[in-house]
């Protein structure tokens, strides 16, 4: 651990150990023991126990970015980033274990660019992610929109940061072996798109509503974001907000509410907590900023945490069906 | 304007913000839960009226009749019902926010955040329950405002002689009642009784109230079947009507002629064993902070008449007992136990019982200091709603795993 | 005298909110229908004799005559109880108009809430299935509109040929209606200036005097007791009603036969018994309000000839007792009371009385200090509407549904 510069304390250990506790109680609520068809490149990331070691292993992942993350940040910013860190779980852990979603490919690629996000904040081994970049793209072409702009964004940002030529060839490498990814599906014809119809229109406008508040929040923190920037660094901040968009609209008008939803979320707080560790001033000032809003605003701050958890649970993993022969009379 | 900033002081403008924070919340519990379904047992039960006799769970139906005396709108009728039924439970929702927001009112401001806390938590499983399929317009809803509405007499100490006729009320609906909410009422009336000087008057009010139920639950169990094969005909033709899809026999069944056709009892007896214990482990978190609450709360009572006070705040869930022995609805068992603390702590704290909120505080302050004790909010929405024979659907999905991969014990799928 | 103007302004307004009610009352409460009580009696006529309740059935027979539309029918009836109906809406509205005419400024607002109270029970009373083209309406739009003959003091001999028209139309007037007429020229006889007082001493015994009689003939004399005219009447109603076999035999058996139909009426009997003390009961609050408003009424009065003009109308609602005892229809005679009582206090001051006037202040002051309670009493109000004839109203039948099952008699 010491080698990559992380540093984690008993409570970081003791607060990764309770997540753990929390992704177990959420493994049993969510997991619905089935799997449905989805399109794949090759039949055997369709087998249901490669499904289940995948989606064990994208758990594994989510624990590592998590133990990244915490390591890497500053000491007195921690507790704030154990509310990001459940808020991303609050996203992460549910998505793939509902039937649904259960053993579509967006769970390898999340697992690539997990481990891709991991390694840029690591700052070790990143000529790997171009690799990542083609993998994902190869077993889920769509993903390109999606995760695949989270790696695309943070190479750009590290290009904008660091001012090294490395960031700027990595990037047109990491293009590049998406559009070969992206081709090579194609010609093999594994490309279509995995559209779940798990929340209606309805149900989608009326959960954005609710949600609003976050978008409030959203725009406070980008604003201060932006505000103190240099010139250099607008930019990279302006396209990290970009970067969010392409997957959600992609996801909305093809009526995958689901996913749309949980890929908007998802992408931001996955940023959010990259820029907290890689320590970026601009971000932690932001976030400090909206820290004291939301602490003036709402007198029990963790609500902004369990709030979309409701949506999480019981809209997009799914409510209970209610057991027939108890509504039916005779 | 100097008066309007006085009036938005810190404590005030709290309140407001936590209000606004709650409605949205509950709000959006309500959406995410809602089924747009009104189950045939909930739907039955309005057919029943005391124009058949003066039985069992009639009041509803009853007041639904005379609604429908009322009303120009033929209310016999499915379509109706479920308008009935979503503004009832508005309006039942409008009266948990009142409570909430009268109960941070008269209480102190040290106190505040812990019994925010415990409102959040309260509305959560309250609104889930009651807008979820299974229990969406079941009486526990009515059982349910009844209680509170004497918690809150007796709380702010007016009219505090209605507890009498609320509590045949609450009866009136369900003789669940009884064992489910009569605590509630009971309990705060016997604090009252040992910590004011009016003996007479709460003891009276306690023996009135513990009579007159008592005589109605025995009338509802032993006597009330009157002749109701007379009007059999009448009931089962508006439940068609009443219910979405079929009426509800069993109850029907047992309610108008007294024929109990429960026999599945054993083979939903061993869902509760198998689910209890896993309820009772996932929530230990709440339930070992409440067990401390108590103990602190018990042990540094300086007299022993308050000792007497708190032993008796702790042990009045004890009334649960019967049901969970001889009934089956854990998850409305749960619910009421769950109520019973949560709005007696809060009643408690309205009329600013120093030692339950120096407690409170205490536990609030232990909770909050470790790190990772926000999860212990996100928890309880894996549990939402609360269903009946199934405390609610987790407990139902790790119990039939665990009885498929290990028991082989359940007797049905 | 700009307040004047607003005040006029704000009765401006009154009234049209009042017709708005009004409006929304009649899409509310009426039923589209007529029971065979309301149309058999338009089967009499003074072809078989000078019976009782044979001016409706002759003056249709009349208009069937004149008039190229077929009134001798069910619609024929519908329409004409439409037009009386409409007619008794308009003769109300005049009433209220006249009382807020008359009371003084400062009463204003007052009146206008003992208006809008009264309209609660008053605007829906005749458009339900019982009591649409109920003969009550007639007798009640005539004794209002004797009323404001008095209260105008113009064409006061009116109300004698009035009253008669009333009595030809139906006897019970002398039981449910006239008391407010007769209280009030008894009010007047007791408080106007001497040289005024003999005309109202005459008018009072005027119109006494004939309704007794006419009252005496028709109850004891009138009845042609013939079974023949009974066959043909019968198959008039018939033909009358809606669906061409409904007719109401008690009501034959009472007016043409003269039979007593007292325990025929047994059923209904019973459930007044049971109704009529619930309907004590929920209606308390008004009763308490109303009783505590006459008391003080007659208890604070010092000059003795106004105090007895009170005792007096607080005792003119005793004419009903005898409808009370002997017949059955208590939603009618419920409402008789409830417009008796609250259009003597709009008439008292509209007449300009001090002690009224003094009492209602008191009693508006108590309400609006309790602002709550108040607003409950308006909505509380509605749970009773529509009255019906021997169930009071809906809410009484189905507490009556409730309580008739524990009693071993079950008739109906």
């Amino acid at each position: 651990m010491r080698g990559f510069g992380l540093e984690i304390e008993k409570n970081d250990k003791e607060f990764l150990t309770v997540l753990a506790f929390f992704a177990v109680l959420c493994m049993s609520r969510f997991y619905d023991h089935a799997l449905y068809s989805h399109p794949a490149p090759f039949s055997i990331l369709q087998s249901y126990y490669v499904v289940v070691l995948a989606t064990a292993v994208y758990y594994a992942a989510l624990f590592v970015f998590y133990i990244v993350c915490v390591g890497k940040t500053l000491r007195f910013n921690k507790k704030l980033m154990y509310y990001l860190v459940a808020l991303c779980s609050v996203f992460t852990f549910p998505m793939f274990l509902q039937a649904n979603y259960f053993g579509s490919m967006d769970v390898y690629a999340w697992f690539f660019t997990l481990m891709g996000i991991c390694l840029i904040v690591l700052e070790h081994g990143e000529w790997l992610v171009v690799l990542y970049g083609l993998l994902s793209a190869c077993i889920c072409p769509m993903f390109v929109f999606g995760g695949g702009c989270l790696l695309l964004v943070f190479l750009f940002y590290q290009r904008c940061i660091k001012e090294e030529k490395k960031y700027g060839c990595m990037l047109l490498a990491f293009i590049l072996a998406e559009a070969v990814g992206f081709l090579v599906s194609y010609v093999r014809g594994s490309f279509s798109m995995d559209v779940q119809m798990t929340v209606s229109l309805r149900n989608f406008v009326l959960m954005m509503v609710l949600m609003s508040p976050y978008l409030l929040m959203s725009i406070i923190y980008f604003q201060n974001l932006l505000r103190g920037a240099k010139k250099r660094m607008k930019m990279a901040y302006t396209v990290i907000f970009a970067g969010g968009i392409p997957s959600a609209a992609m996801y909305a008008l093809r009526g995958d509410f689901a996913r749309a939803f949980f890929y908007v979320f998802a992408y931001y707080v996955v940023t959010l907590l990259v820029l907290m560790a890689m320590r970026d001033e601009g971000a932690e000032s932001g976030l400090m900023v909206l820290k004291n809003k939301i602490l003036q605003w709402v007198p029990i701050p963790a609500i902004v945490v369990v709030y979309p958890f409701l949506f999480m649970t019981l809209w997009i993993s799914g409510a209970h069906e209610l057991i027939v022969e108890t509504v039916l009379g005779q | 304007m100097f008066k309007l900033k006085n009036k938005w002081n810190g404590r005030n403008l709290e309140i407001v913000k936590f209000m606004i924070m709650l409605t949205v919340f509950s709000f959006a519990v309500f959406i995410t839960n809602y089924q747009y379904v009104i189950r045939s047992y909930n739907s039955t039960m309005l057919a029943l009226s005391y124009k058949y006799g003066f039985t069992s769970r009639a009041l509803l139906g009853t007041i639904y009749h005379l609604v429908n005396r009322i009303l120009p709108i033929d209310m016999i009728d499915y379509t109706m019902a479920m308008r009935f039924a979503q503004v009832v439970t508005a309006l039942f929702f409008l009266f948990l926010l009142a409570f909430a927001y009268m109960c941070l009112k008269s209480c102190e401001e040290k106190y505040l955040k812990p019994c925010e806390y415990l409102i959040l938590f309260f509305m959560l499983f309250a609104v889930s329950m009651f807008s979820g399929g299974y229990n969406f317009f079941r009486v526990d809803l009515f059982m349910v405002a009844v209680s509170m509405i004497c918690a809150l007499l007796i709380a702010c100490g007016k009219a505090e002689w209605l507890v009498v006729p609320l509590s045949a009320v609450g009866v009136m609906f369900h003789q669940g009642y009884v064992f489910m909410f009569l605590n509630v009422a009971l309990v705060l009336l016997a604090y009252k009784f040992l910590s004011t000087d009016k003996k007479v008057k709460y003891g009276v009010l306690f023996f009135l109230a513990f009579t007159i139920s008592s005589a109605l639950f025995l009338w509802f169990e032993l006597f009330s079947r009157s002749d109701g094969a007379l009007y059999y005909d009448t009931i089962v033709d508006e439940a068609k009507q009443l219910s979405e899809n079929g009426y509800h026999m069993t109850l029907l069944m047992h309610e108008v002629l007294g024929i109990d056709l429960g026999a599945a009892e054993e083979s939903l007896r061993k869902i509760n064993i198998v689910q209890f214990p896993i309820f009772t482990l996932l929530f230990s978190p709440y339930i070992m902070i409440a067990a401390k609450f108590f103990y602190r709360l018990i042990k540094n009572a300086e007299t022993k008449v308050e000792k007497w006070k708190y032993v008796i705040v702790l042990i009045g869930a004890g009334t649960m007992l019967p049901d969970f022995i001889l009934k089956l609805d854990y998850g409305r068992w749960m619910f009421a136990v769950m109520t019973y603390y949560s709005v007696v702590i809060l009643a408690l704290c309205m009329m600013k019982d120093k030692n339950v909120g120096e407690e409170a505080a205490y536990s609030f302050q232990c909770v909050s200091s470790r790190p990772w004790m926000f999860l212990l909010l996100l928890i309880p929405i894996l549990f939402i709603p609360f269903w009946d024979v199934d405390i609610n659907g987790f407990v139902q999905h790790v119990g039939t795993w665990l009885d498929s991969h290990f028991l082989n014990w359940y007797e049905f799928q | 005298m700009t307040m004047h103007g607003e005040e006029k302004k704000e009765n401006r307004i009154f009234f049209i909110l009042l017709g708005m009610f009004a409006v929304v009352c009649v899409l509310r409460y009426y039923d589209h229908f007529i029971v065979s009580v309301n149309t058999t009696v338009f089967a009499f006529s003074y072809e078989l004799g000078f019976i009782s309740r044979g001016l409706p059935g002759t003056a249709l027979r009349v208009l069937n005559s004149l008039l190229p539309y077929d009134f001798m029918s069910y619609d024929g009836i519908g329409l004409v109880s439409k037009a009386v109906t409409f007619l008794f809406f308009v003769i109300l509205f005049w009433f209220y108009a006249v009382c807020l005419k008359k009371c003084t400024e400062r009463m204003y607002k007052e009146a206008r809430y003992l208006i809008l109270f009264l309209s609660i029970f008053t605007f829906p009373m005749f458009l339900s299935a019982e009591n649409f083209g109920r003969l009550d309406v007639y007798l009640l739009s005539i004794v209002i509109l004797s009323c404001i003959l008095v209260l105008y003091e113009k064409w006061e001999w009116l109300i004698v040929p009035l009253s008669v028209v009333a009595m030809l139309i139906h006897p019970g007037y002398v039981f449910m209606d006239i008391n407010l007429l007769l209280v009030l020229l008894l009010y007047k006889v007791l408080s106007v200036p001497r040289e005024k007082r003999k005309k109202y001493i005459v008018l009072l015994a005027v119109t006494f005097l004939v309704v007794s009689v006419l009252f005496l003939y028709f109850e004891f004399f009138s009845h042609p007791q013939d079974t023949e005219i009974y066959e043909e009447i019968v198959a008039t109603a018939k033909s009358l009603s809606d669906n061409g076999q409904n007719y109401h035999d008690h009501l034959i058996n009472h007016d043409i036969l003269g039979q007593n139909v007292f325990w025929d009426e047994w059923d209904w009997h019973i459930v007044n018994f049971i109704e009529f003390p619930i309907f004590l009961i929920l209606f308390s609050p008004y009763i308490y309000l109303i009783g505590r408003f006459y008391w003080n009424l007659i208890k604070k009065e010092q000059e003795r000839t106004r105090r007895f003009a009170y005792i007096f109308i607080v005792m003119g609602a005793g004419t009903l007792l005898p409808e009370m005892v002997l017949k059955t229809d208590y939603g009618r005679y419920m409402f008789a009371l409830i417009f008796y009582y609250i259009a003597c206090v709009l008439i008292l001051l509209a007449l300009g009385d001090e002690g009224a006037t003094m009492r209602v202040k008191e009693l508006t002051g108590f309400l609006r200090n309790n602002m709550t309670l108040s607003i409950f009493l308006i909505m509380y109000a509605f749970l009773f509407v529509p009255f019906r004839d021997f169930h009071i109203s809906d809410v009484l039948e189905e507490f009556y549904d409730m309580i008739i099952i524990y009693l071993p008699y079950r008739a109906l």
